[in-house]
């Protein structure tokens, strides 16, 4: 029996990639980058995940922020995403639940060009020696986490992988893959500890039951990132082995 | 050329007690046949944790069984997790030995260190130690057993001085082997004189060229006289024959297909963990990763034994010819085949198949 997801996207928690869709990739923004990953319940993170993508067995959360640094060309911004890891067919991705971007003109531009859908948040990153510690506060605190006694290990230790999020296209809902190129010059390691996480407000009111339970491992980086056009869709409700297409080809 | 049975013991969603026991009864069954079919090995994996994929979370009491149900065929335990955290190394030493009195000297030990968070983050493991932990338990395991007394202080377990009981039948001890998966892993098998395992699947020249790489070591090696250099290399293959081969095709594809999907699963150290441990994602789910371009039919990947025995004399050769020992098959994946139509395969190629390749004289297909 496939052990799939079972959600249905809701096209209100949805970007509408539009036909003003970015075809040239980003300049490369400097940016430190915090990455986190936990255990998660396994059958709360089925409940969150369309058809198309099976979750991992145990569940894992994955929350990632970077902040670009005040030399890029739309100046310094800061972003935190949360998801949970699973897989579309073979392949290894995280399927965003919810995102949170600190400047209103940067969140826009996200969604027109990307179909990435955000909330303006207050965001912190703050680096010390023993722990690099984010804080995401919307009207209350929706995030804090924390990575515990940074050391540092080869950047190619590191692995982030794409990213999927729901949107509405053409009318109807898919999933669109969100593609990041890092360029790691620096990275370190250490122990992600979730101190307070609103599962509500990061999975858009589907859940109050995501969370953080074992701590797996965290890393910070210094990167140069670039955000790619996007060029996968997935149709989001056929089973077992992902529907991938070529954005291009659903287009015509 | 030598032929074996890869136990996994996949049983799919629910796993309900019926269907688990019917797993394991069906598996006996399997191996039984396969010993008196001729087959050389049945191995009998160790996971935890990993739903629908692997329910063998005790290898070593199936294997009491097999010792008992079996008459000549070689018993691979393998692999034993070599983590702390998951089996001390004395209980390991214990537990070959007496399966080797039991089996009247028929095990094979085979040794490896998870690739899966799954199961070392079940049990807190360190992904950080599992080599230095592997290296250590293959490095003295074999001291246990030929030492009047043993002890050790070391990195990833120390013991006081012990008699380690009892002692395995053969000598200086049961072949050991090691998982190899990731790219470089063959490199420490070859210089500790351990026996490859190949866990993954992958296309005939990058074989090939590891392959040289391991002998030209292993060639060269000089071990203690308590050691037993085991110097043999066995794959992982699927199994399907069929005189019609557009059927094999067919079932053999639903088998990779569903091995694959179970496999899709588990939860890879590398994808989460951030450790130079685990710089690949190891394991078996490569068969998405088969060589790009190759002729092979829908669903089944390159160099798999499905289709007519014709055929898969034709595969085995090309195995053989880059220098592969032997094959272990994968010969049913959480019951997607029918129990009788596993066995009618597993017959049809002993009959067929078997008596060109044991005989050493190698004929090809078709001619």
């Amino acid at each position: 029996m496939p052990l799939d997801g079972v959600n249905q996207i809701d096209p209100s928690l949805a970007g509408r990639l539009s036909t003003g869709l970015s075809r040239r990739p980003t300049p490369q923004m400097p940016a430190t980058v915090l990455q986190l990953a936990t255990e998660a319940p396994v059958e709360v993170c089925r409940g969150l995940l369309p058809p198309a993508l099976h979750p991992l067995n145990p569940g894992v959360l994955v929350i990632m922020a970077y902040e670009v640094a005040a030399t890029a060309e739309r100046g310094s911004f800061r972003t935190v995403e949360v998801g949970i890891q699973c897989r579309a067919g073979a392949r290894a991705r995280r399927y965003v639940l919810g995102a949170a971007i600190d400047d209103p003109g940067i969140a826009a531009d996200m969604e027109d060009r990307w179909g990435y859908l955000s909330t303006v948040a207050d965001i912190k990153l703050d680096r010390r020696y023993e722990r690099i510690e984010l804080t995401v506060r919307a009207g209350h605190t929706v995030l804090r986490a924390s990575l515990l006694g940074p050391e540092p290990v080869t950047p190619s230790t590191v692995l982030y992988v794409a990213g999927l999020r729901p949107v509405v296209f053409q009318g109807q809902p898919w999933i669109a893959q969100f593609e990041r190129a890092f360029e790691i010059s620096r990275a370190d390691r250490g122990r992600p500890v979730v101190s307070e996480f609103d599962s509500q407000w990061w999975t858009g009111g589907q859940t109050a039951g995501l969370s953080a339970t074992e701590p797996i491992s965290g890393s910070f980086t210094r990167a140069d990132v670039t955000l790619n056009p996007t060029r996968f869709v997935i149709a989001p409700g056929i089973s077992r082995a992902a529907d991938t297409r070529r954005l291009a080809d659903v287009v015509g | 050329m030598k032929f074996g049975l890869f136990l996994e013991l996949s049983v799919s969603r629910p796993a309900t007690p019926e269907a688990e026991a019917r797993v394991f009864r069906h598996s006996v069954e399997d191996a039984v046949l396969a010993d008196k079919l001729g087959f050389d090995h049945v191995w009998v994996v160790e996971h935890h944790f990993l739903a629908e994929y692997s329910h063998s979370g005790a290898p070593e009491v199936l294997l009491g069984a097999l010792a008992s149900a079996t008459e000549r065929i070689r018993l691979g335990h393998g692999v034993v997790v070599c983590v702390p955290e998951i089996n001390h190394p004395v209980r390991v030493a214990e537990r070959i030995a007496v399966l080797d009195i039991l089996s009247n000297g028929r095990v094979d030990f085979g040794t490896g260190r998870s690739s899966t968070w799954t199961e070392l983050g079940g049990f807190y493991g360190d992904p950080d130690r599992t080599k230095q932990s592997w290296s250590e338990y293959v490095e003295n395991i074999p001291r246990m057993w030929a030492s009047p007394l043993f002890s050790h202080q070391g990195v990833t377990f120390s013991v006081p001085e012990r008699q380690i009981l009892p002692r395995p039948v053969q000598q200086p001890h049961p072949p050991m082997w090691v998982a190899v998966s990731s790219p470089g892993t063959e490199i420490d098998a070859a210089e500790r004189g351990l026996g490859w395992l190949g866990v993954n699947f992958s296309g005939y020249d990058a074989l090939a060229v590891r392959i040289q790489k391991y002998r030209a070591i292993m060639d060269g090696l000089e071990l203690d006289s308590f050691r037993h250099k085991n110097n043999t290399v066995y794959t992982v293959n699927f199994l399907y024959c069929h005189e019609d081969a557009d059927y094999a095709a067919e079932r053999g594809g639903k088998l990779a297909t569903e091995f694959q999907y179970l496999a899709d699963q588990n939860l890879h150290t590398r994808e989460v963990v951030v450790t130079p441990s685990y710089p690949t994602l190891g394991g078996i789910p490569t068969v998405a990763q088969r060589d790009a371009g190759s002729e092979k039919t829908k669903g089944v990947p390159e160099g798999a034994c499905v289709g007519s025995p014709d055929q898969i004399v034709e595969i085995i050769e090309r195995w053989q010819s880059i220098g592969v020992d032997g094959i272990n098959f994968i010969i049913n994946s959480a019951e997607v085949l029918d129990a009788h139509e596993v066995q009618r395969s597993m017959n049809l190629f002993a009959e067929k198949v078997l008596p060109r390749l044991k005989s050493g004289a190698v004929t090809l297909a078709g001619v």
